[in-house]
């Protein structure tokens, strides 16, 4: 007998909570909001990368995963749970990886002029490193917030130009911070 | 949680119909006021009824929320009624009819008067997502309109209302411009309540089932009623006081209250009027 691989305690009740911590992340950029713990995810995944995988991803959705996220442990686990594709170009609806590894963010779909929502959803694991202080502005913030991002997240303006553009989930734990297309970052 | 239905996944919805719905949401509160198309199902009620609003507030309840549903601003409609025993039922969340207590508010064609909190999800219903359509009924030509930001054309029906009636009188529907970008449709809420709309602090998250697209703003996000300068826009409302509550500043339905054709003016928004009255 194996230990089932580790997942949400209600799928349905679990998830729901976890999509409106991602809604509420998105809605209101630059705000650090908490997933609830998962214990025994595949590393080097996070807590908050794997519950955005669990929440939004199915056999409907294409997965970019970094170099270091390439192990058959947590292939293994998206596989089991949601059946989404793996892929190894950029064409994809979601990604996940360390800052690096997602760049240039433009090589991701930014959607097209009459269908902008064809874009990628990009999780940023891990952003504790490297950070540097930031203004950032737009829907969703009340007035402008200083907040630490990785260094990198500016050349995400390669890859915008409203209402094109990606859509950025930064995660370090089970914190989650969302970063719209619509959010404008100052150094 | 007393007499939810075991046999129901939570909030009726099946999870992969969910993930769906949300991928759209969360697209929706990206690119505020685009119309997102979404595979929707059908629902347990008929088009016309709220199966848009019903199937994004499936996608966004959690156990712990307190849902409030109101229909024309009120709480005691039938639509109202039979939505939010619909989720006491699938969901087993609860329900008020206080819209501060409330932290999902689903609505047919109004806002509450009392002012929203980030905390808070408003959920409109809408039957025609598109506020060109009746300007333009093809949908591949309104979808290039949209991507040029091509909108001379409902510049010129506001016009051509001022023309006519030598004011703007379109009364509900009343196109918005959201974040500078997108016309949206606020759904037909009265055009009373689009200032409501502008840096709101709650989510607003908007449903059309038949038409399959779902679009948003969220919180602090620039919402502008589209005018003239010389015409401006103007929240209008019958110039008359509740006859329940007194409130001078509220949105009033005109009600018939005999077969001689006496009518009186109350709040349209229940809660509010009531919580005023005690």
């Amino acid at each position: 007998m194996t230990n089932p691989l580790p997942f949400f305690q209600d799928q349905s009740k679990d998830a729901a909570r976890a999509f409106r911590i991602a809604l509420k992340a998105m809605a209101m950029p630059g705000k650090i909001q908490n997933f609830q713990v998962i214990d025994g995810l595949p590393t080097p995944l996070s807590i908050a990368g794997a519950t955005l995988i669990l929440v939004f991803c199915d056999f409907n959705t294409k997965i970019f995963l970094g170099e270091t996220f390439r192990n058959k442990n947590v292939e293994d686990w998206i596989n089991f749970y949601t059946g989404a594709k793996i892929s190894g170009d950029k064409n994809v609806d979601f990604a996940v990886g360390h800052i690096e590894e997602v760049l240039p963010f433009h090589e991701f779909p930014i959607g097209t002029d009459e269908y902008p929502d064809r874009s990628a959803n990009i999780v940023i694991e891990n952003t504790s490193n490297d950070v540097k202080s930031f203004s950032i502005n737009g829907p969703g913030i009340k007035e402008t917030l200083h907040v630490d991002l990785p260094e990198k997240i500016i050349e995400r303006e390669s890859a915008i130009s409203f209402p094109l553009g990606i859509d950025i989930f930064l995660t370090k734990e089970n914190l989650v911070m969302g970063l719209p297309r619509t959010t404008i970052v100052e150094t | 949680m007393s007499n939810s239905e075991e046999d129901f996944n939570f909030a009726y919805l099946d999870e992969q119909t969910k993930r769906m719905i949300r991928r759209a949401l969360i697209k929706a509160i990206c690119i505020p006021g685009y119309q997102v198309p979404f595979a929707s199902r059908e629902m347990p009620m008929p088009y016309g009824w709220g199966t848009g609003g019903v199937q994004v507030t499936a996608a966004c309840l959690q156990e712990t929320d307190v849902l409030k549903v109101i229909d024309q601003g009120s709480d005691d409609t039938t639509n109202a009624v039979s939505i939010r025993k619909f989720f006491e039922r699938v969901a087993g969340v609860k329900t008020t009819e206080n819209t501060g207590k409330a932290s999902v508010i689903q609505t047919r064609h109004r806002i509450p008067e009392q002012v929203l909190s980030e905390d808070q999800i408003l959920v409109y219903q809408v039957p025609i997502p598109e506020p060109l359509r009746f300007l333009e009924p093809r949908e591949t030509e309104t979808r290039v309109m949209h991507a040029l930001e091509e909108y001379g054309l409902m510049h010129v029906k506001l016009y051509e209302d001022i023309s006519i009636n030598g004011e703007i009188s379109t009364a509900y529907a009343y196109p918005v411009k959201v974040n500078d970008r997108y016309i949206m449709d606020p759904s037909p809420t009265p055009k009373f309540d689009n200032p409501k709309m502008n840096f709101c602090p709650a989510i607003q998250l908007f449903g059309a089932g038949r038409e399959q697209r779902i679009y948003a703003v969220p919180p602090y996000t620039k919402v502008i009623s589209l005018d003239f300068e010389d015409y401006p826009f103007e929240a209008s409302r019958a110039e008359k006081t509740c006859e329940i509550c007194g409130a001078t500043n509220t949105y009033l339905d005109e009600v018939v209250i005999d077969d001689k054709g006496t009518r009186m003016f109350s709040c349209s928004d229940s809660d509010y009027c009531n919580s005023r009255k005690s």
